[in-house]
Parts: structure tokens; sequence; C-alpha cells
């Protein structure tokens, strides 16, 4: 082959693959900032992956067998804490606060193995003023590294009490650049497992509200009680538990990973509806079936399946492997409210239509063949039959 | 309602990445820390520059690992985008450009590359011409394959314009013109790559086992990434995750392999699993710290919430987020599978009307 050809060829080919961008990742560096209480020092920690630092020193692997031994590390680390401290300074209003980094830990990352430094101030912080960083490391070497910065500051306003924290992700530069969070929050955030626990508990609520199929299933249950009756509502606690429990355990099972979403989930949950609605329909005219625990094992079993229906808005979320119990709790008692909120809001319409003639007629019977014609449209259309 | 769900995602992969960190006790001098990737040669000269940059993004495409791109920008320094760059530097940058799917930018590049002298410009219309065909612009793509009128690179550009006749449907066309050039290109990675083109061309016109002999006969000529991970989708759509496994063990471990390990696994109700799905779950939220803009990420995270997640609402909103950047017959997969098994039916319909928009013709897309 000629040597033009094999360059082409080497082009067709680079040409043809859509290299997945990112594919493993591409350079960053986690620059950790925390101040402890109001106005004290900055603490502040770097992580740099051991794959970045080759690039830097062509010495760092000493022996050049491309492996990297502790003892090879070891050698290295003044040199490192060094290009360290000249590559990461800070300010604070107007006041430069030396960093001088020193060796921590070696940790292990999704991307690699990463050396941790870390360093401390010795000058106080006024967080009120504006935190900068001049961030200079890897310039030369990879164009597309990123120094990914958090930081919590004590709230210097005796008001607030807890943390504010921000993230931001900033390309290397001989500049100095503002810490400002593409996603700070504005209120205070005491810890974040109750940060996770609240945005999982809108997600919950979120999910269940935005789910026609899963409204009408709960209508569904609640459909047939007379609510005026205090019996009726130990009849309505008994199948919202059993239903509670039944979605509960699928919930937490397909979160765990422990069973997966098969394909019928969705057409079963339409099914759902419409068998449900038909059991209303069926109920009064089989003495057999007044018990409520029918009621109750219709609304657990099904409640199964809609737990597997509710499990996809959580593997969405990716769980955040420290925080998983918060976000399980906080989605499960979403979901509850979400529910609460919709039998609320049928025991209003029942409040205001339950003396009416015509509401056994209407709006219960009626409103069952309803809900069966919609979960049967519903699970043919799930099915692909429709559409 | 999407997102807002798509936000909360992010809120929570964003606050959750700090959590995905391990410290290391080492006490053992000896010990292994970290296995170090080939280096990328400093270049001694100017002249050298460009054989640096062309081993880093080659070293990028064998490893799957985007830092190679990162070192190469860096080769190039201020040359990047200047008006001072030569026709291969320009080229070049481009080719890293694409590689990031900054597909706008590695247009204009390359038109700037094209204005600048050389003694032949078939590099810059073969990869104008791929990014045209990845975004679905097939007329555009069959203008940029004319254009090349290097002698020398004459079987490439035929093979380019086949390329675009068989997304275009003329897969008989285009499976004689791709055998009639593997009896003129006889190198072993020449003949692999024919094999690859041929492979696609057979899974559009609906002949998988003829795709699958082809992708098996490729591979073992050429054990190329790109040609693997055709093959293991091509073997996921037949349910074949043990052959699947086997055809993407040697395949550096990134996202992309991962996901169809991942899937496999699944398909096979082994546990191994459960380890590449936590490995994948923290990959995605380490690349959520860094990334303003997922759009590049946006196939991988479609794959990720159908095979890993098996969340297929999730899958077709990334799905046709993806879609706004490239419109592969993958892409077009993707997102119609997604809408099948989230039951959304009108949207599988305006899918196949977008797809046939474009003049893209493919069996499986129904």
């Amino acid at each position: 082959m000629n040597a033009f050809v094999a360059r082409l060829l080497l082009f067709v080919f680079a040409g043809l693959v859509s290299l997945s961008a990112f594919a493993h990742k591409a350079s960053d560096a986690y620059v950790l900032l925390q101040q402890p209480t109001a106005l004290a020092p900055i603490k502040a920690t770097l992580a740099i992956a051991l794959r970045d630092l080759d690039g830097v020193f062509d010495t760092l692997d000493a022996n050049d067998d491309r492996a990297l031994s502790f003892a090879e590390i070891r050698a290295a680390l003044p040199e490192m804490e060094r290009w360290a401290s000249q590559g990461v300074q800070m300010r604070c209003g107007a006041n430069s606060l030396a960093l001088i980094w020193r060796y921590e830990a070696l940790e292990q990352r999704s991307d690699g193995v990463f050396v941790r430094l870390a360093a401390s101030s010795a000058a106080s912080c006024d967080i009120r003023q504006s935190v900068s960083l001049r961030y200079t490391l890897m310039q030369d070497i990879d164009a597309d590294h990123r120094a990914v910065i958090s930081w919590s500051w004590a709230q210097t306003d005796t008001a607030q009490v807890g943390q504010r924290q921000g993230s931001a992700a900033i390309k290397p530069s001989d500049a100095w650049q503002l810490l400002e969070s593409k996603n700070e929050a504005g209120t205070p955030k005491s810890s974040s497992a109750v940060s996770t626990l609240k945005s999982f508990v809108m997600l919950g609520i979120a999910h269940i509200g935005s789910g026609a199929d899963h409204i009408a299933f709960i209508i569904c249950l609640v459909l047939t009680l007379a609510l005026s009756r205090a019996s009726e509502w130990k009849k309505l606690l008994i199948t919202i538990t059993a239903f509670t429990i039944g979605h509960s355990i699928t919930l937490i099972s397909a979160t765990l990973g422990w069973v997966g979403s098969p394909l019928w989930v969705e057409p079963v949950i339409a099914l759902s509806i419409a068998a449900s609605a038909a059991f209303n329909l069926i109920k009064p005219r089989l003495p057999r079936l007044q018990s409520p625990l029918y009621g109750a094992a219709l609304a657990g079993m099904f409640g199964m399946v809609h737990g597997l229906g509710f499990s996809g808005a959580m593997t969405e979320a990716q769980l955040p492997a420290g925080a998983l119990l918060w976000a399980l709790a906080g989605f499960n008692i979403g979901v509850e409210m979400g529910q609460l909120l919709i039998i609320a809001a049928w025991s209003l319409v029942y409040w205001v239509a339950h003396r009416w003639a015509g509401y056994g007629r209407w709006m219960v019977q009626g409103g069952s063949v309803a809900l069966i014609l919609l979960g049967m449209y519903w699970f043919l259309e799930r099915l692909g039959v429709l559409g | 309602m999407k997102n807002l769900q798509l936000s909360l995602i992010g809120l929570i992969i964003c606050c959750s990445g700090w959590a995905q960190v391990k410290e290391l006790r080492i006490t053992n001098d000896d010990a292994v820390i970290e296995k170090l990737g080939a280096r990328v040669k400093k270049p001694a000269t100017p002249a050298d520059l460009a054989a640096a940059v062309r081993q880093a993004i080659h070293l990028a495409r064998q490893t799957a690992d985007p830092r190679y791109l990162g070192q190469a920008q860096a080769l190039i320094g201020t040359m990047w985008s200047s008006p001072a760059a030569s026709y291969e530097i320009a080229t070049l940058q481009a080719t890293i450009e694409q590689s990031r799917h900054e597909f706008a930018q590695a247009r204009l590049t390359l038109q700037s590359a094209l204005a600048k002298p050389t003694t032949s410009n078939a590099q810059a219309w073969l990869t104008l011409a791929t990014i045209e065909r990845v975004q679905g612009n097939y007329a555009a793509a069959a203008k940029a394959c004319q254009s090349i009128t290097d002698l020398q690179a004459q079987a490439y550009a035929q093979a380019c314009q086949l390329e675009t006749q068989s997304l275009l449907g003329q897969w008989d066309v285009a499976r004689e013109g791709f055998s009639a050039l593997m009896r003129a290109l006889r190198l072993p990675d020449q003949q692999a790559w024919l094999l690859s083109l041929l492979a696609e061309n057979e899974e559009r016109a609906g002949n998988a086992d003829a795709a699958l002999k082809h992708y098996a006969l490729s591979l073992s000529l050429d054990n190329d990434g790109y040609t693997a991970l055709a093959y293991a989708d091509a073997l996921l759509r037949q349910n074949q995750a043990l052959l699947t496994l086997n055809a993407l063990q040697n395949q550096p471990s990134s996202d992309a392999v991962l996901i169809r390990k991942a899937q496999a696994y699944k398909m096979r109700g082994d546990a191994k699993f459960a380890g590449i799905a936590d490995e994948l779950n923290s990959r995605f939220a380490a690349a959520a710290l860094r990334e303003s803009n997922t759009l590049g990420h946006a196939r991988e995270q479609a794959l990720h919430a159908l095979y890993v997640q098996g969340n297929a609402k999730v899958a077709l909103a990334f799905a046709q987020k993806n879609l706004t950047l490239q419109k592969e017959p993958m892409d077009w997969l993707i997102a119609v599978q997604s809408a099948i098994q989230s039951g959304q039916t009108g949207e599988k319909a305006k899918l196949l009307a977008a797809a046939a928009q474009t003049g893209l013709k493919d069996t499986r897309l129904k």
C-alpha cells in the first residue's frame, strides 16, 4: 500500500466511525472547595488523573513500562505538588489566597485512579465577595481538560442556616474565572440526603400526576365507595393500603435491580383499569364478592404491576448510590402523596354529586363502562394494534 | 414534563457524582496503581506535527479513549482554526471535531481546508461526505463524493458514492459496486472495510443472515471497533446474546461497548448485568458533571436508558434529542424501538415519516 493510500485509509476509517465522544470520558480534574464556618479559611482538594499526570511529567513512568507503581507515584509527588501550586490559585474579593497543595490520597473514580492533593489557605474568606479561581493545569497538554469545581460555603447571613452549594466545569485559562454555578441553589441546602428526598418526592408526585393511566386506576379503586358512610372509609383505607403495598414491593425490587421492567408492564397497566372497572360492575351482582378483601387483593395484585411502571421514573433518575434509600423513600412518599391528592379530588366530586338520583347509574356504572372502554383502548394502543 | 424530569435527573446526577469515589489504601511500593495507554510522540519539528496529530487520532479510535482527541487538539495548538493552518492540519482538525460530534464546526473547518492549496483534496471531501451522511443529507453527501477529482482516490470516491446510494435504498447497485471494489482493493484492512459496508447494505436490504456473515468475515480480517459494534447490534436484533458477547470480547470498554454487553447479559439473565449497569451508571454520572451540552452523548444515553435501565420513555426522549444531531439508520432504529417499547405508536409513525423524508430506505424501519 503506498503511503498516500495508507494515510487515506486511516482517514476513511476514522471518518466512518462516529467515535463515541466521551467514550471513556475526556480528561477531568475535580476541585472541591469547602468553608466549614462563615468567614473561615477555605479548605480545598484537587483530584487529578494519573493518566493526565503521565502527559505532564515525562518521568512519572520512570521505568517506561506503561504501568505506574506506587513507588513511581510517590517519587513524583513533590514535583506534582509544585505543579499544582502554580496552576491553581484562588482569590476572595481582592485578596489572593495562597494555596499550597500537599498529597493526601489516591482515589479510584469511574475514570481511573486519581491523585488527591489538599490545600488550605491561611487567610479567611468572606464569600459575600466574589470568589474566583485561576486554573491553568493541563492547558497545553489536553484541550478537552476541564476542572469540575464544586463548592460549599457557610452562610454568613445569620438568618440562614446551612451551606450554599454550587458547581461548575471550567476550562483552563490564564484568566481569573469567577465561580458562578450553572445550578447553584439560591436557598440553603442542609444536606444532600434531604435534597435527594425532596427532589424524589417531587418526582413521585409528578410521575403519578402526569400518568393518566395511574389516575384512572385509582379512580377505579374508589369509584364504588359511598364515602358518606364511615364504614366505606375503612374499605378505602384497606384498598389503598393494598395498592400501596403492591406497588412498593415491585418499585423497590425494580429500583434495586432485583426484577426488570418487562415489556408487558404498560399494556397490563391498561388492562388493570379495564379489569378493575369490570369488577366494579360485577361486584354488586355477586354477594360473595362483597368482602373488601377481594377488592384489596385486586388492588394489591395490580399495584405490583403499576409499581413496575413507576420504577421507570426511578431508574431514569440514575440513582445516587449513597442516597438510594432517601431516593426510594422520597419517590414512594411522592407517589403516596399524589395518590392521596387524587383521592381527595375524587372525594370532592363525590361530595358534590352523590345526592344526585342518577349518581349510581351514571357516575358509578356509566363511569365503570367508560373506564373499561378507556382501559381497553389503551391496552390495544400499547400492544401496537391501534394507531 | 419531560424537561422537568430530565432536569431533575441532571440535578440528581450532578449532586451524586462525588459519592462515587473510593479512597485507595496502598502500602506496597510495587503495587501497580494504574495502567497507562500509549504515549503520543511529541513532534520535534513543525513538519512532524501532522504525524503526531494523526497518531493521536488513531489512538483515540483504537482505544476509544477521548483523551487522545484533547491531546491532538493541544498538539495543533495555535494552528487550531487559524487561517495559517495548512490543508492537512485543517483536515485533521475537522476529523477531531467530527469525532466529537461537532458536525457544524467540522463542516466549516472542511470548507476552509478545501480553499487551501493541496495536491489532493480527497480526504476533506470524504470526511465532509461522511458528515453529510451521518446527518441524513444524502444529496450533499453525493455531491461531496462526486467532488473528489484525485485519480488515486477513485476507489474511495466510488465507495463513498455507493454508501450513499445504499442508504437511499439502491441496495443491488451498492452490493455489486462493493463487490467490484473488493476485487480491486485486496489488502486485508481494505477488504475488512468493504465487507463492513456490504454488511450494512445487507442489513438495510433485510438480509440479516448475509449481513452477519459479512460482519464476521470483516472482523476476522480486522478487529475494528466500529464494525464490532455494528455486528453486536445486528446480533442483538437477532437475540444472539452469546455471539454478541464474543464479538465484543476484545474491544476496549467504551460506554458503547459496555451498553451492548449489558443488554446481552440481561438477555441471558446473567448476573454480570448488575456490575456493568453500576459501572455505566457511575460513568454517566461522571460525564454529566463536565458536560454542559450532552447532545454528543445522547445516542449512548438513549441506549443506556433502553437497554440498561429498561426505560423506553426516557430512551425515546434522548433518542429524539440525538436525532437533531445525527440521523444514521442506527439512530432512527433506537428511536423507533423506544417508541414501540413505550407504547407510543403516534411517535413511532412520526419517526418513520421523518426518516422517509430524508430519503433513507431501511427495511428494519417499520
